[in-house]
């Protein structure tokens, strides 16, 4: 092989893999519940919610948007990147949403390392208390309470993703 | 060509691709790239096999590091730790403070290059005079009453929220745990996808699991991350605070008055954080030739009114 047909081949290699994990086809919610919206911004509408490990399809990216369509619950719109993985997700048995489909060849996040089952056993010694673990994880704050805050404040709202 | 020249023409390429490779978070094919890339430079005598096998395990241990810790177990790593933090503390339960404190916070986060978690980011005011803050991994963040006293308006309450928020972003609490634990954590389970754990796996990825919560809570409580992960975090509350339109060089005024209030040997920010003057010098290059915004009266009024009515009493 040449030298320049073998740069040719490696820069098409590298440049391809690049371009298929910048434009993906399909993605997953990588967090326990992320928003549809009408507009690629957190002021945008809410369309509906989707849950962790729900597969997506990717119509096109704007920044850090995704505008996606979720065919199973007819529902379209743009969700944030970072609640979005390009890997497929398999859920553990009784999260209620396995994926049946995922073999074991595909790359799976969930039922490996920590999760709730490893939660349940570390609790087991007694000594730690959740109960303000729990009640913090359900302070959440509306985007339309934070884009009057920041309004109020004379902040930037269009600072928010 | 012969094969020499080919190889000499070549290696920079191959030096780009395992550089490349061993910097790209994905696996399979960049790691494939990297081991290929590593074999031809060794076998053209560019590098030896023991330095082969040092990029080799590089790139490996890049690719079994925190990076490989998905936000689901981030998650439960963060509440974990937060749980453990909060075992010796109290929190502040004061609804307008916690309403406050998550209304500044969550705007920060949500102008970060990081607004969604799997759990989001939450906030508590720990009730203590210590000047402290824990941001635990995924965005679970503790700040106390004497680190909020340091703060003498909204801007510099946003400073420090914006400062623990970055710890956040930047998954400096994953990065404290030991990596060969998450050799054993993130891979030791078996190559089934989706699985409930035999009683002898789940006592050996719950002893992992605690181990790397002991790791992290240390360094939060006790050792303190480097000064560079502290410098890191400035910079990128530096940045946000500016995002939002927030006075970046709040987070200095903040330092002055903390450098003020730390007692020398204290188990607080005195033992895990650099000095206050050393991260105010940092800040000052970030913020070389910088202006500062410069809001309205009204606009200052407003936010004065309510960080007051916050957080007056704390």
């Amino acid at each position: 092989m040449s030298l320049s047909r073998f740069c040719a081949v490696t820069l098409l290699v590298v440049s391809s893999a690049v371009v298929q994990a910048a434009s993906p086809k399909q993605m997953s919610v990588v967090v326990k519940v992320t928003q549809v919206r009408s507009s690629p911004s957190y002021l945008g509408k809410v369309l509906g919610g989707i849950a962790y490990g729900q597969r997506v399809d990717v119509l096109e990216v704007q920044k850090d948007w995704a505008r996606i369509d979720v065919p199973s619950k007819k529902l379209s719109g743009w969700t944030n990147l970072s609640a979005l993985t390009e890997k497929r997700i398999v859920l553990s048995s009784g999260s209620g949403n396995v994926d049946q489909s995922a073999s074991s060849g595909e790359v799976a996040l969930a039922g490996k390392g920590f999760n709730s089952q490893i939660e349940a056993e570390y609790r087991q010694d007694g000594k730690l208390d959740y109960g303000w673990v729990d009640r913090m994880g359900q302070i959440n704050e509306t985007p339309e309470a934070i884009s009057a805050f920041l309004s109020a404040g004379g902040l930037s709202a269009g600072a928010l993703k | 060509m012969s094969g020499a020249r080919f190889l000499r023409g070549a290696l920079p390429i191959l030096a780009l691709a395992a550089i490349f490779a061993s910097q790209v978070r994905a696996q399979g094919l960049f790691g494939d790239l990297g081991k290929a890339a590593t074999g031809a430079l060794q076998g053209a005598g560019v590098i030896n096999q023991n330095q082969k096998q040092a990029i080799d395990q590089g790139t490996q241990a890049v690719a079994k590091s925190f990076e490989d810790i998905t936000p689901e177990q981030e998650y439960y790593i963060g509440r974990a730790v937060t749980a453990s933090i909060l075992s010796t503390r109290t929190v502040y339960d004061v609804r307008a403070v916690t309403d406050y404190l998550n209304l500044l916070g969550q705007s920060l986060a949500l102008a970060s290059d990081r607004p969604e978690t799997f759990g989001g980011y939450h906030f508590l005011a720990v009730d203590s005079d210590e000047i402290n803050a824990f941001a635990a991994p995924g965005g679970l963040i503790l700040v106390t009453r004497g680190l909020l006293r340091c703060a003498q308006n909204e801007d510099e309450v946003a400073a420090i929220l914006a400062h623990e928020v970055s710890h956040v972003l930047k998954q400096h609490g994953l990065k404290a745990i030991k990596k060969d634990r998450l050799t054993k954590a993130v891979i030791g389970v078996g190559t089934a996808a989706a699985q409930v754990l035999g009683p002898k796996e789940l006592q050996e990825q719950t002893a992992i699991f605690k181990d790397s919560v002991g790791d992290i809570t240390s360094t939060l409580v006790n050792s303190g991350y480097s000064r560079e992960t502290e410098y890191e975090a400035d910079a990128t509350a530096v940045l946000l605070l500016e995002r939002v339109g927030y006075d970046p060089r709040a987070l200095e005024a903040m330092l002055r008055v903390m450098k003020g209030k730390l007692k020398p040997g204290g188990n607080d920010f005195a033992k895990t954080h650099p000095d206050p003057e050393l991260r105010i010098a940092r800040i000052d290059k970030e913020l070389a030739g910088y202006a500062s915004p410069r809001p309205s009266a009204a606009v200052l009024a407003a936010r004065e009114q309510r960080y007051r009515a916050a957080l007056s009493g704390i």
